[in-house]
């Protein structure tokens, strides 16, 4: 029982990003939160379909509370004067070096609209990938049982987790940042840490 | 090793071929200049192949003093060549760069195959050699004279004779040479080359301890060529660069610390996507790799993690973290000049995922990864080759080289070039103007304060070459000096001093955005200037 409920659920409440989310949203926090026991075993059961089912209908629910939050104007461009200024110098830029690649109607859309959209995209996608987000102060001493789950879940997640981990990365690219945070890796990364523990208490060496 | 075909030779030499193309395509002109350090072994490398001696007259040295930054040596010893053949050029200084980028990318196709060996699948070898030869940030740094790129040829070099030695043991100590040799090549191998040399041995000890005498000898060698470390290990320019850039001496929770800058590096935010505007920043809207590459990196940890052999993971596990220490001793956020190996450590992850990609894929995942590939290597092209061109001019000092030919036109007026905002100045006009070297010496020993290895460096260097002195301008006598040219930036010459000193504005130098960068003045004294003032 220990190793199956309790374990995640004392990985989350010592987590004090969990009572950042509690502060936005109580229901948030309860279905990440579940999320996260959920994930950790469908992981300790070798990905039962009943638990990865299970998680494909939390996740759609807590995406479906946070719809309120994605706010595609972040990711419009040029959504700012300095933006707009950096496209305005760049144009420059292609002007004197790619000649015919930019000076035509394409070219300009690609350059000037789609690539800089793109890229504002990208760099929100990975700015809740820094570590140091997650692992700051206290929270140092997780990391090294998040490293050990993390391997065990490559190892071990089937497609559909890898899907539902690929697509919480996407979505959380379009959600405005708010003080709870990147809230779609929360069931992930605790999951991980609670993963990492078991297999190192258990002295599992599979 | 495993067979080579002829087809694994063709596409080899293919990649090759990429490699040399990406890194020596408009070597002179991306980025648009050179920082201060890259004229200082420059310099010092056209001193030291007529003189035997630096531009301070130090001969042969262990460190090059360099603005206080003592930079390893091997670098300018091997510029040496490229000047010797090409001439004082911007190309000449990059080419042990480039060129050693190059060959890294051969280094890697026979390390990884030897380490995968048991696979007997060529396609390893070959798709780590590709993902380095197209990898942002190798050819960033291979387009750059930075020595830690040589340090990663060298450190790659040692480890292959080391892996070639578990085979036939007469290759331990030419391995044990080499590795010694990149503690001389950048400051980060002075840990990594140490540490990783002790641990194969150890790991390896049960093959290598068969031949006890030529592993002694090598282990002899390596502590022998580590001597010049040791002469200089207290005389402060051992240690002066950590010195500059860490932050241990400022004392606070330095573990702390120093986990948290691991971290950093460990983060995909920083490997997968631009920083931002940092230090350590590399291309525009680019991080040290493609962003899509994230998704191999995954699935390479889930291919090394499955390995029967975990000698090999455990190889590059260690490998990769002992890489991490000197850059997690700095204070620098996201500085992965100070990380080659690890970025290298990375490429081979995301090479294996890839080959678990390949293994397993049919035609229509062979076909996004070709179009993703392709579409990267579109805008690799446009960020670094135009974008990072332009942008990082300033940066890298450019309007202080189109100087140059401005100060050609004026070889018969005394002209005085401000260094409040570069030093460097004086060596870019004796790089390029071939100056001999037996000038230079003889003025920047007479400015020595402190010994030439020291902690302590006097920050301000004069230069006199011909017409030209570089040095702070004295409002009091050079604005009294009829007939001189003043050069500076609008700080160092603002409008208030233009009036105040009746200065007339005799050119104006560009930066690439096409606003004046530079100012030259000539000096319209009035016959009581000096006691005016």
């Amino acid at each position: 029982m220990f190793f199956l409920i309790v374990l995640p659920l004392l990985v989350a409440i010592i987590n004090s990003w969990t009572y950042r989310i509690y502060q936005t949203s109580g229901l948030l926090v309860f279905l990440l939160v579940a999320q996260t026991v959920i994930f950790y075993l469908a992981l300790i059961k070798k990905n039962k379909k009943s638990l990865v089912a299970l998680i494909f209908v939390v996740f759609a629910f807590y995406t479906l509370i946070s719809i309120k939050d994605f706010d595609l104007g972040i990711i419009k461009f040029p959504s700012s004067t300095p933006e707009t200024l950096k496209v305005e110098r760049r144009q420059l830029y292609y002007k004197t070096e790619l000649n015919w690649y930019y000076w035509n109607r394409y070219g300009k859309i690609y350059f000037d609209k789609i690539k800089p959209l793109f890229d504002k995209y990208t760099q929100r996608l990975y700015s809740g990938l820094d570590f140091t987000w997650y692992f700051a102060d206290y929270r140092l001493i997780l990391f090294p049982f998040f490293v050990v789950g993390l391997i065990h879940l490559l190892k071990s997640a089937n497609k559909f987790i890898f899907a539902i981990l690929l697509l919480s990365f996407f979505i959380q690219g379009a959600v405005h940042l708010k003080e709870a945070g990147y809230i779609f890796y929360y069931p992930f990364i605790n999951g991980a840490i609670a993963l990492g523990v078991y297999k190192i208490l258990k002295n599992d060496k599979e | 090793m495993i067979k080579n075909n002829k087809k694994t030779y063709i596409l080899l030499f293919l990649i090759l071929i990429i490699s040399i193309a990406f890194r020596f395509y408009k070597l002179s002109e991306v980025p648009l200049g050179m920082l201060p350090d890259a004229f200082s072994q420059a310099y010092n490398a056209f001193s030291i192949l007529h003189t035997g001696k630096d531009l301070y007259g130090e001969n042969f040295p262990i460190l090059f003093r360099a603005f206080g930054s003592y930079q390893p040596p091997l670098y300018t010893y091997l510029t040496v060549i490229p000047i010797m053949l090409f001439g004082n050029t911007i190309f000449s200084a990059r080419f042990v760069s480039a060129f050693s980028g190059v060959l890294g990318v051969v280094l890697t196709y026979l390390i990884i195959s030897n380490l995968f060996r048991l696979k007997k699948d060529n396609r390893i070898g070959l798709l780590a050699s590709l993902m380095l030869a197209i990898s942002p940030w190798a050819i960033y740094f291979s387009h750059r004279p930075v020595e830690a790129n040589l340090a990663l040829t060298v450190f790659l070099l040692g480890y292959f004779l080391l892996l070639k030695s578990l085979n036939n043991i007469r290759f331990f100590p030419f391995a044990a040479i080499v590795m010694g040799f990149s503690t001389h090549a950048y400051y980060s191998e002075r840990i990594i080359g140490l540490l990783f040399f002790l641990f194969f041995i150890l790991w390896y000890r049960k093959i290598l301890w068969r031949s006890k005498r030529l592993v002694l000898l090598g282990i002899v060698l390596f502590f022998i060529i580590q001597i010049p470390h040791l002469i200089i290990l207290f005389s402060g320019a051992f240690s002066r660069r950590l010195d500059q850039v860490g932050y241990i001496k400022e004392g606070g929770n330095v573990i702390k610390t120093f986990l948290n800058q691991f971290l950093i590096y460990l983060s995909p935010k920083y490997l997968f996507s631009d920083a931002g505007e940092s230090l350590g920043r590399l291309i525009p809207e680019m991080g040290p790799f493609f962003s899509w590459l994230f998704i191999p990196f995954l699935l390479g940890l889930k291919f090394l993690s499955t390995l029967r052999d975990k000698s090999l993971s455990v190889q590059l596990v260690f490998l990769g973290a002992i890489s991490l220490i000197p850059a997690s001793l700095t204070g620098d956020l996201f500085y992965p000049l100070r990380t080659l190996e690890f970025l290298w450590i990375v490429t081979i992850v995301i090479s294996l995922g890839i080959y678990y990609l390949v293994a397993r894929a049919n035609k229509t995942v062979l076909i996004i990864l070709v179009f993703l590939t392709s579409y990267s290597l579109f805008t690799f092209f446009t960020s670094y080759f135009v974008l990072f061109k332009f942008e990082s001019a300033k940066y890298y000092t450019y309007q202080y080289i189109k100087l140059l030919d401005y100060l050609d036109k004026y070889r018969d007026r005394q002209i005085v070039i401000d260094t409040g905002r570069d030093t460097a100045e004086g060596l870019r006009i004796a790089y390029f103007w071939k100056i001999d070297p037996a000038i230079i010496q003889k003025q920047m020993r007479s400015q020595l304060q402190t010994s030439y290895y020291s902690g302590v460096v006097n920050a301000n260097e004069e230069y006199r070459i011909g017409n030209v002195e570089v040095r702070p301008i004295i409002w009091g006598k050079d604005g009294c000096s009829p007939n001189s040219i003043l050069v500076g930036d609008s700080l160092a010459i603002s409008p208030e001093q233009v009036t105040i000193h009746n200065l007339s504005l005799e050119f104006e130098v560009q930066d690439v955005d096409y606003n004046p960068a530079l100012f030259g003045y000539s000096t319209n004294p009035p016959t009581d200037c000096k006691t005016r003032k």
